[in-house]
């Protein structure tokens, strides 16, 4: 028998939100700056649909969603600098402690780990398999950091509640769970928690109790976009060289117009002369901040017009 | 992490503001008198971008992790309660004669929820079946047996409840083992000796003696 793999990259249908939306600035390259300001995704992100020509089974399905595609609105009361943003979109995630961890009841040689489900943000994830195939990373128990390059999986995720029970030759007494919906606690079984066969006694990790956990959707994988808001595209460098233009020879000003004659930048333009041979030392085009709005183009046209 | 999304370059979009009336001055080759405006950047816009998300893996695990055997799958039906616990092996109570120690032979098998007899052997442990109770021998370094059954009497508080599954077999003693064989008394009967073994002359009388009700006796035949 043949074991292989089939299936494409799938668009993601995750919800807004499911997803943490971050955005660091800096003015140029020259510049570090590492840290980064989250913004609402459900503000950002809307899904995107199919066209509205597109009928599936007489409008039964009506959401009609456009898998993967999501339009990303950058608020310009945000992004108004020139420079670079760096914007990244990543699964949400959950921090939370783990309390126990421990073996089902029925199943002894199950381990799990358990959590409280009224640390968990909403209800669905709180029922039963509502965390499945969810990533867990760990945070060290000691100096607060990221346990790095360790990852593990939720395989089931089921509301229990602890038992006392005997073990061994029943004096040892031992907190197990049962499955049980009314419960608080959430029993996560999670991969890898088997041990090999190779090294019966080596169980592999799966978090202490009192550890921090970091609990993230799988839902898509996360991208980076980087937006370089610029003062010039090749189009308005196009619209300066070859756009309309007013130079204002009596006041000395250059007005540049875009296609719709609106102005998009103003300068001085004067000769420097020497103060006592009155020789032109130099011609200059400086860069106005205050526009002169006098210049605007249709005015200057009515006044030949008069 | 793709970067497909490479060199987005939006023009920012300034908006003439702020108008102002006064008079500005460059040096002394110009002066203005009159109205100007600054222009700023546009805050009451937004850009748009499209951007695709995609899930390269459903990172589903395996449910290898939960040794599934025959029909467990009340492992995860919550409407019936399982009723768990550890106690004795009783293991020994399925064990044939005559045979020798080969693991695979000793046992009676066929064991399922309504037949006596071991269902699964493995290296680890062996399942079996009694009285519709299933009991796990974990027989490497645990030397533990766990017991299941569903309840039909559950209530909420069953944790701190006596609980019977048989209630007719209530008072009657835990088994003996006495040279292999089993005896079961009742409470308050006599000491019954084992010296009734001597009225025996072969081991097809264990099975009629008293009836058949005195040894319990798993004929291999």
């Amino acid at each position: 028998m043949a074991i292989g793999n089939y299936g494409i990259v799938r668009g993601s249908d995750v919800r807004t939100e499911d997803i943490s939306v971050y955005y660091s600035y800096a003015p140029s390259r020259e510049e570090e700056n590492n840290e980064f300001i989250e913004l609402s995704a459900d503000e950002l992100l809307s899904e995107c649909k199919l066209p509205s020509t597109v009928e599936v089974l007489n409008g039964e399905y009506s959401e009609k969603l456009l898998e993967g595609m999501y339009n990303l609105k950058l608020s310009a009361n945000i992004f108004n600098q020139v420079g670079i943003y760096t914007i990244l979109i990543k699964p949400k995630v959950i921090p939370l402690k783990i309390i126990d961890c421990g073996v089902l009841s029925a199943f002894p040689n199950v381990k799990g780990i358990v959590i409280k489900s009224s640390d968990l943000p909403n209800e669905n994830l709180a029922s039963n398999n509502g965390l499945q195939g969810y990533r867990i990373e760990y945070v060290d128990i000691q100096n607060g950091n990221k346990i790095r390059n360790t990852v593990r999986y939720v395989v089931t995720s089921n509301k229990v509640a602890p038992i006392n029970e005997n073990v061994g030759d029943g004096s040892q007494k031992s907190t197990r769970y049962r499955f049980e919906d009314s419960g608080d606690s959430i029993f996560l079984q999670i991969t890898p928690s088997s041990v090999s066969g190779i090294k019966a006694n080596s169980f592999p990790f799966i978090g202490v109790p009192n550890q921090i956990i970091l609990l993230s959707n799988t839902f898509f994988s996360p991208i980076m976009v980087e937006v370089n808001m610029v003062e010039n595209t090749i189009d308005s460098v196009a619209e300066s060289i070859t756009g309309e233009q007013i130079r204002d020879v009596r006041n000395g000003i250059i007005t540049l117009f875009n296609k719709d004659r609106e102005i998009t930048n103003q300068y001085n333009s004067f000769i420097i002369k020497d103060d006592v041979t009155d020789v032109p030392l130099y011609e200059v085009k400086e860069k106005r901040t205050n526009i002169d709005n006098s210049q605007n183009f249709d005015n200057v046209l009515d006044e030949i017009n008069e | 992490m793709d970067y497909y999304q490479r060199d987005i370059k939006i023009k920012l979009k300034t908006i003439d503001v702020n108008s102002l009336s006064g008079r500005t001055e460059y040096g002394d080759h110009v002066d203005l008198i009159g109205t100007s405006t600054t222009l700023i950047p546009d805050d009451s816009i937004s850009y748009n971008i499209k951007i695709y998300l995609k899930s390269d893996f459903i990172d589903l695990g395996i449910m290898e992790s939960v040794d599934v055997e025959d029909n467990d799958s009340e492992t995860f039906d919550v409407d019936e309660y399982i009723i768990t616990g550890t106690c004795d092996s009783r293991l020994y109570e399925l064990e044939k004669y005559g045979f020798n120690n080969n693991i695979n032979e000793k046992y009676k098998m066929g064991g399922t929820i309504n037949i006596d007899g071991v269902s699964l052997i493995e290296t680890d442990k062996i399942t079996y079946y009694i009285n519709g109770i299933k009991y796990v021998d974990h027989i490497l370094d645990e030397k533990i047996t766990y017991y299941s059954f569903l309840s039909t009497q559950y209530d909420d508080n069953f944790i701190n409840n006596y609980y019977v599954k048989l209630p007719h077999m209530e008072n009657y003693n835990e088994f003996r083992i006495e040279n292999n064989v089993n005896i079961e008394r009742q409470n308050i009967s006599a000491f019954d000796g084992n010296n009734r073994l001597e009225f025996l002359n072969n081991l097809v009388q264990l099975t009629t003696y008293g009836g058949g009700k005195v040894f319990n006796i798993e004929n291999n035949k």
